[in-house]
């Protein structure tokens, strides 16, 4: 990498240049600083003279060089010259600049450096996925990221399903397709991925809750929303990328902080259902940085720690758990009676980078004019929020992919074929096509239903930082590494946000 | 295969840019300080005929040129269609900086899906910028926008018999 960034640096300084040709018939039209004049003489000879210099009362231009012909013959052996100024019909200067091109080049070589320096030193920002979901956007026909499968189930003993909606698609009758890649440096052991499809009610949606699907007569988003800075209510009106985020706490990982909604009127009273809140949202690179520290801190131990899992050790469990809740989701609260704030449900998906719309349930009965979200400072980016009225649970279609068909990464593609069949194994660089029939019909709500584990890769870097004492600090005392921990991923949290917002990419 | 589709287009995009067809000997910006030769232009007439050689002076009514074959060729304004001068030789284009520059979002982990668009967007751009940088061309640019690149600026003088450039306008090198 190093003698990469040199090449690009030598490259920098040796290549782009323009000639900056004046022509004029005076000395002022030219470049006066320029090394090299020429003089074009009426009769079509040129002389070339380098150290040049003017003799304004002589009107001669001294210097040394050669006379060439009209033919560009040297017309004497180069040396001193003099020429009268009056008898030269046009003088030239070629200057060579730097393209302007240069300063682009440069610029993005230098973001570019920065990104790989700052990749080096805090891999744990930088790398991390588990399998990506790609289907075709309503707005524009192209596949856009919607769902990361079971990013939780980072072992074979985790291994889960996981329903995530695709919300910006609308499912047709007839063929459907779905991309699923590998762009991390883990391997992804895939078992299932089913769609789930259900009609839409007239006006209304489809909502995923982890385990089922609810039919939705309305989706209306919030009057106002309300959070520590101050007004988000546009931020979170619609799912279209516009975000509502926060920092996390300068001492404490582990630290909430509330958004309060507010809906007009009474929905439930209006249709008469069971309420629930869509939230469309996705974790900040907290969580992965979380991960990553904790299988850093296990080094060469974390397959023991992995085994440990597969074989249901307390310790290894409980600790997981124990972070989990420290990492949290975004719980739905409701104001009870005594005037405090209950939390009634709670939303949560592992992953930085698809916005998954998931559906909490408020109690029955509950009124829902004022709506409080408690979460971790700094942990979710909030896309959509609305209030849904549930008409009931929904039916859905459960469909299988009749075709895979896949390409390998060329990396790691040695000695390994193209699954066409599930279990589908892919390393990094894989990409398969999962083609779907969708029943005859129209407007379809289109849920994943995937289901598998994924392994980490170890990383060199990470190694350097193994501290099983650290490790075990963190799975005992996983409120005390939150607040530990919070120091560090402050100072990688203003470059790995900024990136972040900077790219489309991870915006469905 | 995203990334593998990128660095395609970042290697097609870099390769797409025009380079100089002067046969002569390529001159150094160094050395074009001091060359007095015209640059390398091709022509094409209404009727479709084509021809390449040094721009020897651009006049009101015709352009004159000592072809490739080292005859001197003159073609009415009012005839060509379209023609290509090239001012200079790249002494270095983009493509192995943006080829390097994008090798190196290796290193950028996830971040590589929106490193390598910026590094093939950019590196494209800038090398479109200097492909054309090195050349003008007609009908997009007036032919005064020629003359200086012409190896007589200052028109043919009277009493110079092109003609007699025949077989002697050889490469920069020469002089």
């Amino acid at each position: 990498m190093r003698m990469l960034a040199a090449a690009i640096a030598v490259w920098t300084v040796s290549c782009a240049h323009h000639l900056d040709r004046k022509l004029g018939p005076t000395l002022q039209t030219v470049d006066m600083t320029a090394p090299v004049l020429q003089a074009h003489m009426r009769d079509g000879s040129v002389y070339v003279l380098d150290h040049w210099t003017i003799d304004d009362r002589a009107q001669v231009i001294h210097g040394t060089g050669q006379k060439l012909g009209a033919d560009r013959v040297p017309l004497a052996v180069a040396g001193p010259l003099e020429v009268r100024i009056p008898d030269v019909a046009l003088f030239e200067t070629n200057t060579i600049a730097t393209s302007a091109s240069v300063g682009a080049m440069a610029v993005i070589t230098g973001v570019s450096a920065v990104v790989t320096a700052a990749c080096i030193a805090n891999p744990k920002a930088c790398f991390g996925s588990c399998p990506t979901f790609y289907a075709p956007d309503d707005a524009t026909g192209q596949p856009v990221l919607q769902a990361e499968g079971f990013s939780d189930a980072i072992a074979p003993a985790l291994e889960k399903h996981d329903l995530d909606s695709l919300y910006r698609t609308t499912g047709h009758g007839g063929p459907f397709t779905l991309t699923v890649t590998n762009e991390a440096y883990e391997t992804h052991v895939i078992k299932q991925a089913d769609l789930l499809v259900v009609q839409r009610p007239p006006g209304g949606r489809v909502l995923a809750t982890p385990e089922e699907l609810w039919l939705a007569s309305s989706v209306v988003p919030p009057a106002a929303c309300t959070a520590a800075e101050g007004d988000c209510t546009e931020a979170v009106r619609a799912l279209d990328g516009v975000e509502r985020t926060s920092l996390t706490d300068d001492h404490d990982l582990a630290a909430r902080e509330t958004i309060d909604l507010r809906f007009d009127g009474d929905a439930r009273a209006l249709a008469g259902g069971r309420l629930g809140l869509a939230i469309g949202a996705r974790q900040t690179l907290v969580t992965t940085f979380l991960m990553y520290q904790g299988l850093a801190y296990l080094g060469t131990r974390a397959t023991e720690w992995l085994a440990k899992l597969e074989r249901g050790d307390a310790l290894a469990s409980a600790g997981g758990r124990a972070l989990r809740s420290l990492v949290g989701g975004i719980e739905v609260q409701l104001q009870g009676d005594d005037g405090a704030w209950h939390t009634v449900d709670e939303i949560y998906e592992t992953g930085p980078l698809a916005t998954d719309v998931h559906l909490a349930l408020l109690p029955e009965g509950a009124r829902a004019g004022h709506v409080r979200l408690r979460l971790p400072k700094g942990g979710w980016r909030i896309d959509h929020v609305a209030l849904a009225t549930l008409t009931g649970p929904a039916t859905p279609v459960r469909i299988s992919p009749d075709a895979i068909h896949g390409a390998l990464g060329a990396e790691y593609a040695g000695g390994r074929r193209v699954a066409t069949a599930f279990p589908i194994v892919t390393l990094p660089g894989d990409r398969y096509e999962l083609h779907y029939t969708l029943p005859p019909g129209d407007d379809y709500e289109l849920v994943l239903d995937s289901r598998g584990y994924y392994l980490e890769w170890m990383r060199d870097a990470w190694l350097r930082e193994e501290n099983p004492l650290a490790a075990l600090a963190m799975f005992l005392d996983p409120a005390r590494a939150m607040r530990e921990l919070a120091p560090a991923y402050k100072k990688l949290e203003p470059t790995a946000e900024k990136l972040f917002w900077s790219s489309r990419y991870a915006h469905p | 295969m995203r990334t593998r589709s990128l660095a395609m287009a970042l290697v097609l995009a870099l390769a797409a840019c025009a380079s100089n067809p002067d046969p002569r000997d390529p001159a150094t910006f160094e050395q074009m300080q001091r060359q007095a030769f015209g640059g390398w232009i091709e022509i094409v007439t209404a009727s479709g005929a084509a021809d390449t050689g040094e721009l020897l002076a651009v006049r009101h009514d015709e352009v004159i040129i000592l072809d490739a074959m080292n005859f001197v060729q003159r073609f009415p304004i009012a005839q060509i269609a379209r023609a290509r001068l090239w001012k200079w030789r790249r002494d270095g284009s983009y493509g192995l900086w943006g080829t390097l520059g994008g090798l190196s979002t290796i290193s950028h982990g996830i971040f590589l899906v929106f490193t390598l668009p910026i590094w093939i967007a950019t590196s494209s751009i800038a090398s479109g910028v200097e492909s054309s940088a090195q050349h003008v061309d007609i009908p997009d640019a007036t032919w005064d926008e020629l003359v200086p690149w012409s190896r007589f600026p200052q028109g043919i003088p009277d009493g110079v018999d092109i003609g007699k450039f025949l077989g002697r306008g050889g490469p920069p090198g020469a002089q």
